[in-house]
């Protein structure tokens, strides 16, 4: 008996140091990201770790509007990157942005197709075809509610087969051949490579999705978290952001 | 000389600390739902089509899925408990394992299978036009996936139980195998099949990885009341409420009658 | 022959190889100690064992012979059994039980019924009808199983230690049940009992079974009289006497007179068990003169702390005292003694 007791308290002690000691190794800085940014964001993250030694930059990344009803719930995040300006308004309405949001990239859309585009997909219209499978997202998430308005505004009434969680996984059953097509972010097409093709949406029916990002309030690193922002549109950052496809200018 | 007074259907302190700590633990989640309803929103949510739709397909949905998980669960438990064939155990496993998985990697697994490019589902795809994904039938798929292994386990034990003699009594009379069965094996194990059917229920109808990963999430046709309330949470915090309460009170309303004789007694009913 | 039985059957050690039939009408016995290998018999005959060789005939049709690949189960043999624990189906009222071996033969429902309430009458038991089987006593059960295993009108019938569970009241008043049903039962019965007075009271021939193998077959008489194996000799060794009764005195068949307890009438076995037995040098002649009678040592066998004493007289006795009882006597083979018993110590049977 006594000897698994020292054994547990030998383990449990390790397991303390250890998390002290990583502790003053790193600070976190805990980031909510609109999983469009997933690419781009993680090159983001190499880069401002090497330049900021002691950082760990650590992402949740997911629907705009999952992370904003999480932080009104109370998670504990340092900066919000949303898809929309409409989620960061939710949480700013709530009170949980310190100070005010800037827009630091824009993103358009693109019809996504499985790769080569078998079926010949050559635009909206051909999203109204029934023997199509096409899925969306619901328009509480940004890309489903990008996507209803390029919609109404081509005219075309799309059948959806599925209102999915996140337009990553509107990709993802794009790429797996569930799905025949979907509506996605251009970004969300330039990171799929080879795996799928994407079909232009003509500028006059396209939206220009703007991403607003803030700090947040009760965050411990308000500072880092500023300069997080800062580094995003800085040269550095710009590049990184153009390199995946977003735009960058206001 | 000192006299104790009996006590015996009182239980030992400490037993009845851990136990209204552990009935408290359940009751908070229900009572918490209870306290932030917002009651004047339940008749606007009712009325709402989506909100029928979904009640609707969830009931449709789980029905279905519980018969089938029965008249193929029953069979496959009554093999298990009685032949002994080589992979039995590896057999049993399978048949459980989803119980175990987290059911997105259920629903994941269901794609690999039945979806369109699936082993199986391709076949279906090109020679019948069946697609699994995306639709009711793949919403009932994925729950009979996910709850059939509570039957199969609650039948096999029940099957293993079964005092064999009465089947030989039987068979003395005249009785053919399938007669055996279905007049003396399953009138006796009446009581775990409910209970296995019950169990297969209420998780079926609570199911939601498997079904939103597979089945996708289309109000009318595959979004059932687990995924109403997800998609509300999004927007409309206090329809994911409603939606909540009234989940709770259907499976509630189902397992309250449930009556103890059916699921505990092995006093079955007497055929007059 | 209704029945024809030649098999051999192994279970792990245990081999079983016996070899007799049956005609129409006939009651047979089967008694032997536990693990004899009785039920493996009843079950084999059934169908519920296959057979490794030999087989298994019924009217003449063969129902298990494993040389020619033949196989009946047990639903296709007319053969009805009742088994130990009675095992009746606890989720169909006593009518629903009786009437199923006929329902499960696609009889209609109808008539199926009226057969079972007609059989449960004829047993006696018929306002049972409606009960569970649960309700019902041991005596009651035993009847619904039996009544369950005739509805089907079966050529063979099994009975497995009919009367085992029973006190010994219900036994007797079962036991004159049983005897009524199967007197007017034209198919063949095997009864396996390990109570040799179910044997006498019901069965036409006795059949010894000793470790998987047949020591004795025979009438009661044969067996009882001329004694082979040791489980035989053992029955003997009890002392059973058949006469008429008059009330409290039975008349043995050698003219004896035995006091007995109880009012008792008509053919009858007593049975004396051989511990009950007193052996004196001369009669008492304070005590009562009745059970009293001179005697003639014929044997002594020492078993331990206690010796067999064959005796012979008005009546063959075996009896068992103690070593000492025989040092203070100083009894030796030859002797002549007296010998007595109590009257309470006497089980009186109808035959």
């Amino acid at each position: 008996m006594r000897r698994s007791l020292l054994a547990l308290g030998t383990i449990g002690a390790s397991f303390l140091l250890i998390s002290c000691a990583s502790d003053e190794q790193a600070v976190v800085l805990r980031v909510s990201a609109a999983s469009s940014l997933t690419g781009a964001f993680d090159a983001i993250e190499a880069e401002f770790e090497s330049e900021n030694p002691g950082v760990d930059v650590q992402y949740n990344l997911a629907s705009s509007s999952d992370l904003a009803r999480q932080i009104i719930e109370g998670s504990t995040v340092d900066v919000f990157a949303s898809a929309d300006t409409r989620n960061m308004d939710k949480v700013s309405t709530a009170g949980f942005v310190d100070g005010g949001s800037d827009v630091f990239a824009t993103n358009s859309l693109a019809i996504i197709v499985a790769s080569g585009n078998p079926l010949g997909i050559s635009g909206l219209a051909d999203l109204a075809d029934e023997s199509i499978v096409f899925v969306t997202c619901d328009p509480a998430v940004p890309i489903g509610k990008y996507s209803q308005e390029v919609l109404t505004e081509a005219g075309v009434d799309a059948q959806a087969d599925s209102l999915e969680e996140n337009v990553k996984s509107i990709v993802a059953k794009v790429t797996s051949g569930e799905a025949d097509a979907g509506i996605v972010y251009v970004t969300d097409v330039l990171a799929a490579g080879d795996a799928a093709t994407g079909v232009m949406i003509p500028d006059e029916l396209n939206v220009v999705a703007e991403y607003p990002i803030a700090p947040i309030a009760g965050s411990k690193n308000p500072d880092l978290a500023r300069r997080f922002i800062e580094f995003l549109t800085s040269d550095a950052g710009t590049r990184i952001l153009q390199r995946f496809g977003f735009g960058t200018g206001r | 000389m000192m006299t104790r007074r009996r006590r015996s259907s009182r239980s030992p302190a400490l037993v009845t600390v851990v136990t209204v700590t552990a009935v408290a633990f359940f009751s908070l989640p229900f009572i918490g739902i209870l306290w932030r309803m917002p009651w004047r929103a339940l008749a606007d949510v009712i009325d709402d089509e989506t909100t029928r739709q979904a009640l609707w397909l969830s009931l449709q949905t789980s029905l279905i899925a519980t018969v089938i998980a029965t008249v193929f669960g029953v069979p496959l438990a009554w093999t298990l408990a009685r032949i002994d064939f080589p992979g039995r155990n590896v057999v049993r496993a399978l048949a459980t394992m989803s119980m175990v998985l987290p059911p997105v990697v259920g629903g994941v697994a269901l794609f690999a299978s039945f979806g369109r490019r699936g082993i199986v589902g391709q076949y279906l795809d090109q020679w019948f036009g069946i697609r699994l994904p995306f639709s009711t039938a793949g919403v009932v798929v994925a729950q009979v996936f996910v709850a059939m292994p509570f039957l199969v386990l609650a039948v096999e034990s029940a099957f293993r139980q079964v005092d064999s003699r009465y089947e030989e009594a039987a068979s003395t009379l005249g009785a053919r195998p399938l007669y055996v069965l279905r007049r003396v094996t399953l009138p006796s194990i009446r009581p775990a099949l409910v209970a296995g059917a019950v169990l297969a229920w209420a998780r079926a109808i609570g199911e939601f990885g498997a079904t939103i990963t597979f089945a996708g999430n289309l109000p009318g046709r595959t979004q059932t009341m687990s995924l109403a309330t997800y998609m509300a949470l999004e927007s409309d915090p206090d329809r994911a409420m409603v939606l909540s309460f009234l989940l709770i009170a259907l499976s509630f309303g189902v397992l309250i009658g449930m009556r103890d004789r059916w699921l505990v007694s092995a006093l079955p009913e007497v055929e007059r | 022959m209704t029945l024809t039985v030649d098999v051999r059957l192994t279970r792990g050690s245990f081999e079983l190889n016996v070899d007799f039939d049956l005609q129409p009408g006939e009651i047979i016995a089967v008694l032997g100690p536990n693990g004899a290998g009785k039920s493996t018999l009843l079950r084999a005959i059934a169908g519920l064992e296959p057979i490794d060789s030999g087989f298994v005939a019924v009217d003449s049709i063969p129902v298990d012979r494993p040389d020619d690949d033949i196989f009946v189960p047990p639903a296709e043999r007319a053969i009805g059994m009742v088994f130990q624990d009675y095992m009746l189906f606890e989720h169909l009222s006593v009518r629903e039980n009786v009437a199923f071996g006929l329902r499960a033969r696609r009889t209609n429902r109808r008539t199926a019924r009226a057969v079972a309430e007609r059989v449960l009458d004829e047993l006696g038991i018929g306002h049972l009808t409606d009960r569970t089987p649960r309700s019902l006593s041991g005596g009651q059960a035993q009847r619904v199983a039996l009544a369950r295993a005739m509805a089907t009108t079966p050529r063979v019938l099994l009975l497995d230690e009919p009367l085992a569970a029973l006190d010994v009241a219900t036994r007797r008043e079962v036991r004159r049940e049983i005897r009524r049903q199967l007197t007017a039962f034209d198919g063949a019965t095997i009864i396996v009992t390990h109570d040799p007075i179910d044997a006498y009271a019901l069965a036409d021939r006795l059949l010894i079974l000793e470790d998987g193998r047949i020591t004795q077959t025979g009438t009661i008489g044969e067996v009882t009289s001329q004694p082979a194996g040791r489980y035989a000799a053992e029955l003997v060794g009890r002392n059973l006497v058949s006469g008429t009764a008059r009330g409290t005195m039975i008349t043995t068949d050698q003219r004896v007179e035995i006091s007995i307890a109880d009012d008792h009438q008509g053919r009858v076995f007593a049975s004396i068990r051989p511990q009950a037995i007193t052996i004196s040098r001369t009669r008492d002649p304070l005590a009562s003169s009745r059970n009293s009678w001179p005697m003639r040592i014929k044997g002594l066998e020492l078993l331990g702390e206690r010796v067999r004493v064959d005796l012979t007289g008005p009546i063959d006795l075996v009896a068992e005292v103690t070593n000492r009882a025989i040092e203070a006597l100083g009894l030796r083979v030859g002797d002549e003694v007296v010998a007595s018993v109590k009257a309470t110590d006497i089980e009186v049977y109808e035959q």
